[in-house]
């Protein structure tokens, strides 16, 4: 019966007893345990007439489990269970239970079989995790959790609306594959983008993500965003429109990261550009697009982590995550080091490592159904990848100049999740069919062909040439103490100046108007009074002969008129 | 104190061999491409060395293109508020 019951019971369930346990390795020990235990619970299956209730004459099914949102399951399982690893010094209640809660409401809008369930978990996912960016228990953070809970509750309501629509529109609440021809799926489709980071949707996410705690970035970093993909992928697959979003999404990113100073903002847009890759994948939609899709998904979360765990830990050591403060770390965080290089060498796609055989699916997938502009931008995101996390990453953190700090070495816990974690990346590398097993679709595609190598080589090592070379003539993008104008400054400066511009100008009409209407009223209450006041004609004091006399000229008038 | 494989490397003259490799490295790769027929899904691909070209072309218009965007977005860190996060300090005190 246990097992049968929807998987984010588990991390429910988990999250509200951790609240009483003591704090320490008891409480820390049991958060790791439950992602193990729900994984286990996952591979075990049990679910094939999915779990369903009844509801409001609605029939809600909490566990539709399939091979695509299997892939997201077992994904988010490892994901919890490397990020909590990672926080087990945390001596505190919140965060463990936001993490538990947050992972299994991702987990529970993962194998949700209709969209009310969806949503539900959708919105779960944005009010946990606010708590992830508010326990940095600071102003700034506190104004970036506010940003980023009103509009991810934005994306919320925007799906209830499409949702809504879509049930009067069909009938129907499964979550299944739609077209884009209807305003209930263009809602749908806008609120799956505002948590995929679309273009001009995107700014929540370097917003927060660099302004949440040190193990709240790692948790984040997996469930949000791809929870967005996989909420894509099952939506809309072969949407062209997603084609030309996500080849944006890949290139606009690389720009800004290769000059954040923040290095969890470069990993910030860094991730961005991934998820381009992603989205691109479900936008051609083909099996192997989807794979890839699928499979850059799981491989993006490890070693998205391991980047965001290795500057973690430099945080925690250091105090500081910017790069013009950092550098000449390789002598005292050696494996930390390390790892931030396996997790390098994984997102830019060198052979034997988890984005080689991943990215080159969705690669395939566009070359493969002839969209040669949009696989030309790919592989020049590809480049970029490779300069912001590839390189500027590892390279400020580590090497380039020596900033004078000798801290220790990370903890020996987010040494082990970070081990973990590079472990899990250069096995996927190594072996990608077991990976590929598990993929939604049953595609024999073989990344370690000579030429695929060959080529991939050459890409990587030349933008490494042209690196060193550039570094040479110092033309290099300095490391400063600055940040850059995105697409928020519309939110946070332009329309909160506009509306008190246009506020201004109205409590000035306002005033004017007022003013103009108290003269006008004052001058017709003038005239009443001229008209109707003590001296008035109207209210002047007649004699009663006058009077009578009045009225017999009325009478005169009114007898004349009856008899003529 | 444990080997540690990066101060191995601290030497000018290691470095220089490592660089050497590299140099070597992309130079077989450069004259791999003679002799290596490609599968491939569009003409361009068939140039002469494509992808060489492409990345070390792209990545250096990245570089050049990032810091004019610096050049035009650039603000200092206290932009949006004196007590945004980008401006902070990251509160050590209950995580250390």
């Amino acid at each position: 019966m246990l097992a049968t019951l929807p998987l984010p019971f588990y991390f429910l369930v988990g999250g509200f007893i951790s609240i009483f346990l003591p704090k320490g390795t008891v409480k820390s020990s049991f958060v790791c345990l439950v992602p193990v235990i729900a994984l286990l619970v996952l591979l075990n299956g049990g679910w094939e007439e999915g779990f369903k209730i009844q509801f409001l004459g609605l029939e809600l099914n909490f566990m539709r489990v399939d091979k695509l949102s299997t892939v997201f399951g077992i994904i988010f399982c490892i994901a919890a269970f490397l990020g909590n690893l990672f926080a087990f010094h945390l001596r505190e209640s919140t965060q463990p239970f936001v993490a538990l809660i947050y992972s299994g409401a991702a987990i529970g809008a993962v194998f949700a079989g209709d969209l009310v369930t969806l949503f539900v978990y959708w919105e779960l996912t944005a009010i946990s995790s606010v708590f992830l960016i508010w326990a940095r228990k600071t102003e700034g953070a506190y104004h970036s959790g506010m940003r980023y809970l009103i509009i991810q509750v934005l994306s919320g309501v925007v799906l209830l609306f499409g949702v809504a629509l879509f049930y009067y529109e069909t009938g129907s609440i499964s979550f299944v594959k739609m077209e884009l021809n209807s305003l209930a799926t263009a809602l749908i489709f806008i609120a799956f983008g505002i948590k995929c980071a679309f273009p001009f949707l995107h700014n929540w996410l370097q917003d927060s993500y660099p302004s949440a705690t040190i193990t709240g970035t790692v948790i984040l970093s997996a469930f949000t965003t791809k929870l967005a993909v996989y909420a894509l992928a099952r939506g809309f697959p072969g949407t062209e429109l997603l084609i030309y979003i996500g080849a944006a999404m890949t290139v606009f990113p690389i720009f800004y990261a290769e000059v954040e100073n923040d290095l969890r903002k470069v990993l910030a847009y860094s991730l961005n550009n991934q998820l381009g890759f992603m989205v691109v994948g479900v936008g051609v939609g083909t099996e192997l697009a989807l794979n890839g899709t699928a499979a850059h998904a799981f491989s993006h979360i490890l070693y998205k982590a391991l980047l965001f765990m290795s500057v973690g830990a430099v945080l925690f050591r250091t105090g500081t995550s910017r790069a013009s403060e950092l550098g000449g770390l390789y002598r005292t965080m050696p494996l930390t080091a390390t790892f931030c290089l396996i997790g390098a060498a994984s997102i830019s796609a060198f052979p034997l490592f988890s984005g080689f055989v991943s990215k080159s699916l969705i690669m395939s997938g566009a070359g493969k159904e002839h969209y040669q502009i949009i696989w030309l931008i790919l592989v020049f995101a590809s480049a970029g990848v490779l300069s912001h996390s590839g390189i500027k990453v590892p390279y400020f953190t580590f090497f380039h100049h020596d900033s004078g700090k000798r801290p220790e070495e990370a903890p020996m816990h987010m040494l082990l999740a970070m081990g973990l974690t590079s472990i899990l990346c250069i096995y996927i590398g190594i072996f990608p069919n077991n990976l590929y097993a598990i993929m939604p679709f049953q595609v024999k595609y073989d990344p370690y062909t000579f030429e695929h190598i060959l080529t991939q080589l050459q890409l990587l090592c030349f933008a490494i040439l042209a690196f060193f070379i550039l570094s040479k003539m110092k033309q290099l993008p300095s490391e400063t103490r600055a940040i850059n104008l995105d697409f928020d400054w519309t939110y946070r400066v332009f329309l909160p100046s506009i509306t008190s511009k246009i506020l201004l100008f109205l409590e000035t009409v306002e005033q004017k108007g007022l003013s103009v209407l108290h003269k006008s009223l004052l001058l017709f209450l003038n005239k009443v009074y001229h008209v109707s006041g003590p001296e008035g004609v109207m209210t002047r004091i007649l004699t009663s002969g006058t009077m009578v006399l009045f009225i017999a000229i009325v009478l005169l008038i009114v007898l004349g008129i009856i008899l003529f | 104190m444990r080997f540690n494989p990066f101060i191995f490397f601290e030497k000018a003259s290691r470095l220089r061999v490592l660089l050497f490799t590299f140099l070597i490295l992309c130079f077989c790769l450069f004259v791999t491409d003679f002799f290596v027929k490609r599968y491939i899904y569009f003409e361009i691909e068939s140039t002469y060395n494509f992808y060489s070209i492409y990345g070390f072309i792209m990545f250096s218009i990245i570089i050049f293109g990032s810091r004019l965007l610096r050049l035009l977005l650039g603000r200092p860190e206290n932009f949006y508020a004196k007590k945004a996060v980008d401006n902070e300090d990251y509160p050590g005190k209950e995580e250390k």
